[in-house]
């Protein structure tokens, strides 16, 4: 939350208001944005209604929680973007960023399995270097 | 209210209204009526 709140004004700049959401209660939820200063909204969906509709309910946890997701909805209430954050870190506000000012999702994730030219490259360049393995 | 498929980009999202944390009550469709939200969906405080 921390860093949308740091990134709130960027995201501004770019057309977009942030809003969060999560089950917790007001009691909760608003001393979190006062000590966090959170400049957007939180919205309490305390019966996982909300949660639930957009198939991002997480039974599993804390009776009940969010799966961690971000969206970017327009004007006419389409998704323009979106990262489910599942298993991984949440999605950089850099990427959203990029989205809203580039008009194009983030690149997809580098190639786990490098391709037979860079693999040929980087042996050469291993070879290049008296084969040794680099230190540190 | 059982389980839905996660709207995808192209589609459009299912409006709600929920109170926010100072119990003012917010509605999707209303929220973006200004322009684009970046909505984000968090696991919570515990």
């Amino acid at each position: 939350m921390a860093e949308y709140r740091d990134s709130a004004e960027a995201l501004r700049s770019a057309g977009a208001e942030v809003v969060a959401l999560a089950v917790d209660d007001a009691v909760r939820s608003e001393p979190v944005r006062r000590e966090l200063g959170l400049p957007f909204p939180i919205l309490c969906d305390t019966r996982r209604d909300v949660v639930r509709a957009w198939g991002l309910f997480n039974p599993a946890e804390h009776g009940g929680i969010a799966f961690p997701a971000v969206f970017v909805i327009d004007r006419e209430r389409v998704v323009r973007w979106r990262s489910l954050d599942r298993t991984a870190a949440r999605v950089s506000t850099g990427a959203v960023l990029r989205f809203l000012l580039e008009g194009r999702p983030p690149p997809p994730p580098r190639r786990v399995i490098p391709r037979l030219g860079d693999f040929v490259r980087a042996l050469r360049n291993w070879i290049g270097r008296g084969g040794t393995t680099p230190v540190g | 209210m059982t389980e839905q498929p996660t709207p995808a980009p192209g589609q459009t999202a299912p409006d709600f209204a929920l109170p926010d944390s100072t119990g003012e009550v917010r509605r999707l469709s209303e929220l973006v009526r200004s322009g684009p939200r970046v909505l984000i969906f968090y696991r919570g405080h515990w």
